[in-house]
Parts: structure tokens; C-alpha cells; sequence
């Protein structure tokens, strides 16, 4: 996947609403984010790009841009 | 008057059939087993583990059975074998399980068939085979299923697991009623959090606070392995002569809150 099909992908599995993510909003101020939403991204990463993220890397970052360049190269 | 008392809670003389057995919640009811005088029958997939599962256990008459239990079909003609090699069966745990933590916008047919087969429909063919003629011991039996509070309570992102255990429930009912003619008795184990690797391996992905909040709510703290196993050997022992057909909970209170 292209860093650039994540967003869609994942408010697709998450079931949000189109534009609820974009990589400059703080995390925080997102409410639709919330614990369950963490444990899918972490299973979505682990299944989509063969990586396995811990709770405690995901809890540091702060906006979704930090979050995805925790895939960093795994990104085509 | 001399009355010898005989222990009702003692497995001297019974084969039991362990799936899981190389690690977790099936290594510790072999081992546990074995100490009341069972002769254990080891399976898992991986026989450098199950070698060292048998070498912890006590006593003799015992061995390893390496088998793929997702080949389904192949249960029955496996556990023929073994009864024919080591003697007729009088018990099966199926502590062999596969854990999946996935939101259900996840699950492909894949994923579901997975946790499924190995979790459920292996179970069922396990039972089936040991109500043989030619593979269970003719005095009775006792085939305990290992699930999980996951069966009667659940959360979010384990829809595949809590289904896999909660169809254990429906299963060991019906088959409670079919075998009790041959006096082949069958129950589950409903356990909550217990400390395994499988368990380490879940909470890799969890924070600090996540774990904390989980062990908060067993008001007696996360089990131990033999918490499971002492109620494995309870069920598949005299004692529980009358016990068919139910969900034995094993859950530290996770349950009562």
C-alpha cells in the first residue's frame, strides 16, 4: 500500500466518515480515535504491512503523520 | 472396621490425550495429569517442545503425538492409531487454541476458518472420534474443551475467538446428552486472563495502562496455569461423576464484576 491510500483504507475499516483523518490533525482532537481504533490500526499495520507495533510506540505520537511514519519504509 | 479410602481425584490407570501440550494451559494439565497417575498422550505441532513437555512428566506409560489437528478428517484415523499403539482412550482435552484480536471489518474468510478449525471444528472431530468403540475405554470417559470467559462475556476486536468459544458451549451440551449412555462425560473450561506465552504475546501490542486496566478487573489478579489445570483434572476425574454437559468458569471473579 502507498502512504498516500492509508487514510481512506483505514477510515474504510474503521468504519469513520471520509475526511475524519488527515496526517496534520493531533490525534487527540480527534474523539472518533479512540482505544478501539487504536487496536485496529495496530492489527490493520500488522496485517497489511507485516509489522508489529506496541501499544507503548503508538501512545508517543502525537498527529497521524507520526503515526504513519511509524510504517515508515513498509510504504510502497 | 477397615475402610480404605479411595481417592476419587486420582487419574491412576486412565489415558488422556492432550492437545496443546507443547506450551501454556496444555503443558500444565499433562504435567499436572501425569502427577495423579494418568498416562498422557501429548499432542502439538512442534515435537521438540512436546519432547520436553514429556520429560516433565511424572511417572510412565507415557508419549508424544505430533499432529496437525487443522487436518480435521485425519483426527479420527490418528487417534485410531494411537489407541492401538498405547491403549484405548479415556479422556481428550482440547487445550489447543489460537487466539485472534481483529476488528471484524478485518476478518476475511481466511481468518475466520483459521481460528475456527483449530479452535472449534478440531474439537469436534476430537469428540466424535473418542465416542469409537475402537479408541475410548470401555469403562466411560471424560473430554474436557478449554474455552474462555470469551465464550459467556466478550469486547471489542475478538468476534472470531469469542464465536470459536461460545460454539464449544452448544457442542459439549449436545454431545453431554448423546454420550451419557456410554458414560462418556463432556464440559468446558471457561478460564479468563491466565499468564501464558500466548497471553505475553497478546499484551506485546498493549500500553502499560491497557495491561494494568485488564489485571483490575480479576478481582483475585491474572490466573496461573493451574488454576486451569487443577479444574481439567477435577472433570476428567471420579469426583466429577456427575458433571456433564456445563461451563465450569475458571476466572479469578472476571465473571462476577
Amino acid at each position: 500500500m502507498k502512504r498516500s491510500e492509508i487514510i481512506p483504507e483505514l477510515e474504510n475499516v474503521l468504519g469513520l466518515e471520509v475526511g475524519t483523518i488527515n496526517e496534520d490533525a493531533n490525534i487527540v482532537d480527534v474523539p472518533q480515535w479512540d482505544s478501539m481504533a487504536i487496536l485496529s490500526f495496530i492489527a490493520f499495520v500488522e496485517d497489511q504491512f507485516d509489522l508489529v507495533l506496541e501499544g507503548d510506540q503508538i501512545a508517543e505520537v502525537k498527529t497521524f503523520k507520526e503515526l504513519f511514519d511509524l510504517i515508515g519504509d513498509k510504504f510502497e | 472396621m477397615n475402610k480404605s479410602f479411595s481417592n476419587p481425584f486420582l487419574l491412576s490407570g486412565r489415558r488422556v490425550l492432550v492437545t496443546g501440550a507443547s506450551s501454556g494451559i496444555g503443558k500444565g494439565i499433562a504435567i499436572l495429569i501425569s502427577q495423579l497417575g494418568a498416562e498422557v498422550i501429548c499432542n502439538g505441532r512442534n515435537e521438540k517442545r512436546l519432547e520436553e513437555t514429556l520429560i516433565n512428566l511424572a511417572g510412565t506409560g507415557h508419549a508424544t503425538a505430533k499432529f496437525d489437528l487443522n487436518d480435521v478428517e485425519a483426527i479420527q484415523p490418528w487417534m485410531k492409531k494411537i489407541s492401538q499403539q498405547h491403549g484405548k482412550l479415556w479422556g481428550v482435552v482440547h487445550a489447543a487454541g489460537i487466539q485472534q484480536t481483529l476488528p471484524a471489518a478485518m476478518v476475511s474468510k481466511e481468518k475466520f476458518d483459521q481460528v475456527f478449525t483449530t479452535n472449534t471444528k478440531a474439537a469436534f472431530f476430537l469428540a466424535k472420534s473418542i465416542f469409537s468403540p475402537s479408541i475410548r475405554d470401555e469403562h466411560g470417559g471424560s473430554i474436557v474443551f478449554i474455552s474462555s470467559v470469551m465464550s459467556l462475556v466478550s469486547q471489542a476486536a475478538i468476534s472470531t475467538y469469542s464465536l470459536s468459544k461460545a460454539a464449544l458451549s452448544g457442542l459439549s451440551k449436545s454431545l453431554a446428552v448423546e454420550f451419557a449412555p456410554k458414560k462418556i462425560r463432556v464440559n468446558c473450561i471457561s478460564p479468563a486472563y491466565i499468564m501464558t506465552p500466548l497471553l505475553a504475546d497478546m499484551t506485546k501490542k498493549w500500553s502499560e495502562a491497557q495491561v494494568n486496566e485488564l489485571v483490575k478487573r480479576h478481582p483475585l489478579g491474572i490466573g496461573e496455569i493451574q488454576d486451569v489445570a487443577y479444574a481439567t483434572a477435577f472433570l476428567l476425574s471420579d469426583a466429577a461423576r456427575w458433571i456433564t454437559g456445563t461451563n465450569l468458569v475458571v476466572d479469578g471473579g472476571y465473571t462476577a464484576l
